[in-house]
């Protein structure tokens, strides 16, 4: 009945049970289609919000600051709000499960339990980034009109989007697994989560940033996190992918382990008292 | 063939206090002030393939704290335990493949979608053949009656249909051992007994051991052959049931509506007033003493009875009443 004991099988067979579960997670997310598309309205004003902003500034720079265009610098942030916005509250699930006692529903089957996460908030969040992308990519061109795109790196944007997952996923999920040591986790979220928009360019690319700033900003892990997908949705290179891909790699196991670790620790001494 | 063996299974719980003071949180934050409660003490146990076995206990036993244990989801402090062969909590995910759980009070099923979306996810998680995985969901759609309802989404489901769905998904794998924490919560009579009824089957036709907890002391008596009666993390009962339903669980309690006032007369065997106040009155029943069909029928033509309930004495009675048997045997 369980799996076979063949290597290459046995490794299929665990792909497929991690696919299934972002492949419901999906469906269940899109019973939520139309809040979703309600809730893009904030994205909408934040855009018309820093089109008027970066007219103003492109009126008094100059056609180009730094590389980027109007256009590009608008297109630039709808992919930072898309990928922060399509990020799901991994943090308040968890913190949740610790404390709500479904835990235990979780650990009762067959998987690891990070996997398991991993997969249902990546089909949640495909939903919601097509949403995000959708409506704003029509209000960017509407406002700003649109920069070329390469279609065939969409296959390369995409992987890149399922890495900044991870990264993102791991980072968050370490936050939210400190609930089997502290009470809330709310508090930390924010200091994190304000930490990686700061220094990870979601307003504008930090190629902007001063100097000293920028520095700082290639020896950590946050850039990988937003801006670097966003910089090469607008100015793709295959270079640039690579670099990226390999940067993400390289806090992909940094950030694992540290979640694992929390996750082996913390699992270790979980108190679900009561039924 | 033993398939659960338990020695000195122990788990301590550590409760943090929530300090009141602004300066007692201070020195909390560097100093937690913490409580320690034993929810499991020392419990040795052994089930055999194929048994059906009731866990019960009043809230707070320490019933639900052994079955995660059992099930790899809590580590103990001390004792050790063995499931079909394996340490739970260091084979968690190889245990898994081999159990099924249904906790009552938590669903495994995606609210949003029909329950043949999580079905389909639990093959997959279970590793299952497709083949196989059609044949087995044909097998339990038939049996837990689940046509009408497997396209519809959980959300819209009573909670019969859904604890039905439930079992039948924990089911899917066919694991060796089921265990149940408290199945039937929540559930009117006629869900009740069909529960009770397909837990009876999974057990007879295909050998399931089932490990149960429950506060109804119907599911006990309608469902297990065997009973382990937990109280305050140690076990104080362990035997069949059929001598628990003699000894102790041969009361019943009658709760009349009368169309007249009580008159505080009424003499029948095995009958005593537990309360009577206006136009209601409870009695309990000693069915030893005289069958139950007796007395309500003595009943139904001596007083005026405008409506009847009739219930098993809760479990927190029972287990008094066994405490009271031992002392008094001691």
């Amino acid at each position: 009945m369980t799996a076979s004991a063949v290597p290459g099988r046995r490794f299929w067979r665990i792909a497929r049970k991690y696919a299934e579960v972002g492949r419901i997670a999906l469906r269940s997310s899109w019973a939520y289609v139309w809040n979703q598309l309600l809730s893009t309205l904030f994205l909408v004003v934040v855009l018309y919000v820093f089109v008027q902003l970066w007219r103003v500034t492109f009126a008094a720079q100059g056609a180009v600051i730094d590389g980027y265009t109007l256009p590009e610098m608008i297109w630039y942030l709808v992919t930072t709000e898309a990928i922060i916005l399509s990020f799901p509250r991994v943090h308040a699930v968890l913190e949740q499960e610790v404390k709500g006692g479904d835990l235990a529903l979780r650990l009762s089957k067959p998987y690891a339990y990070l996997g398991f996460h991993y997969a249902t908030f990546l089909g949640e969040a495909l939903v919601k980034l097509a949403v995000m992308m959708l409506v704003g990519g029509v209000t960017a061109r509407l406002m700003v009109g649109p920069i070329p795109f390469r279609w065939e790196a969409a296959p390369v944007l995409l992987l890149l989007y399922f890495t900044t997952h991870a990264l993102n996923f791991f980072y968050i999920a370490a936050v939210g697994l400190l609930a089997f040591w502290v009470e809330e986790v709310i508090g930390l979220h924010l200091l994190f989560d304000k930490l990686k928009w700061i220094l990870g360019g979601m307003l504008i690319p930090v190629q902007l940033y001063p100097d000293a700033v920028r520095r700082l900003v290639d020896w950590l892990p946050f850039r990988h996190m937003i801006g670097g997908p966003a910089e090469l949705f607008v100015h793709f290179s295959w270079a640039g992918a690579a670099d990226l891909l390999l940067h993400q790699a390289l806090w992909l196991i940094v950030f694992g382990l540290v979640c694992t670790g929390i996750y082996r620790l913390g699992v270790r001494r979980v108190d679900l008292n009561g039924g | 063939m033993t398939v659960i063996e338990v020695h000195g299974l122990h788990k301590v719980f550590r409760v943090y206090r929530k300090p009141e003071s602004s300066w007692e949180r201070l020195v909390a934050t560097f100093r937690p002030r913490a409580a320690e409660v034993e929810a499991v003490k020392s419990i040795d146990l052994a089930v055999e393939r194929g048994e059906t076995l009731a866990f019960i206990g009043p809230n707070g036993a320490g019933k639900s704290t052994t079955i995660k244990m059992l099930t790899g989801i809590l580590h103990p402090t001390a004792g050790t335990a063995s499931v079909l062969g394996l340490t739970p909590w260091k084979e968690r995910q190889r245990l898994a493949f081999r159990i099924g759980s249904v906790f009552g009070q938590k669903s495994q099923l995606w609210l949003h979608l029909p329950p043949v979306d999580t079905f389909n996810l639990l093959a997959r998680i279970y590793e299952l053949d497709e083949a196989d995985y059609r044949k087995r969901r044909a097998e339990l759609v038939e049996l837990f009656e689940l046509e009408e309802i497997m396209y519809t989404p959980a959300r819209k489901l009573s909670l019969g249909q859904r604890m039905r769905c439930e079992i039948a998904a924990s089911l899917l794998h066919r694991p060796e051992i089921l265990f149940l924490d408290e199945p039937t919560i929540g559930l009117d009579p006629v869900a009740k007994g069909a529960i009770r009824d397909l837990i009876r089957r999974a057990n007879r036709e295909e050998g399931v051991t089932v490990f149960l907890t429950s506060h109804d002391a119907g599911d006990i008596e309608q469902l297990c052959r065997r009973v382990v009666i937990i109280n305050h993390g140690q076990v104080i009962h362990d035997g069949s049931v059929n001598a628990l339903k003699r000894d102790y669980m041969k009361e019943r309690e009658i709760d009349l509506k009368l169309g007249t006032p009580f008159d505080g007369e009424l003499n029948l065997p095995g009958v005593r007033v537990i309360k009577a106040k206006g136009y209601g009155l409870k009695l309990a029943v000693d069915t030893s003493a005289a069958p139950i069909e007796a007395t309500l029928g003595s009943l139904l033509r001596e007083c005026a009875v405008q409506d009847i309930a009739i219930s098993m004495p809760p479990m927190e009675r029972i287990i008094a009443a066994l405490y009271q048997g031992k002392e008094a045997a001691g």
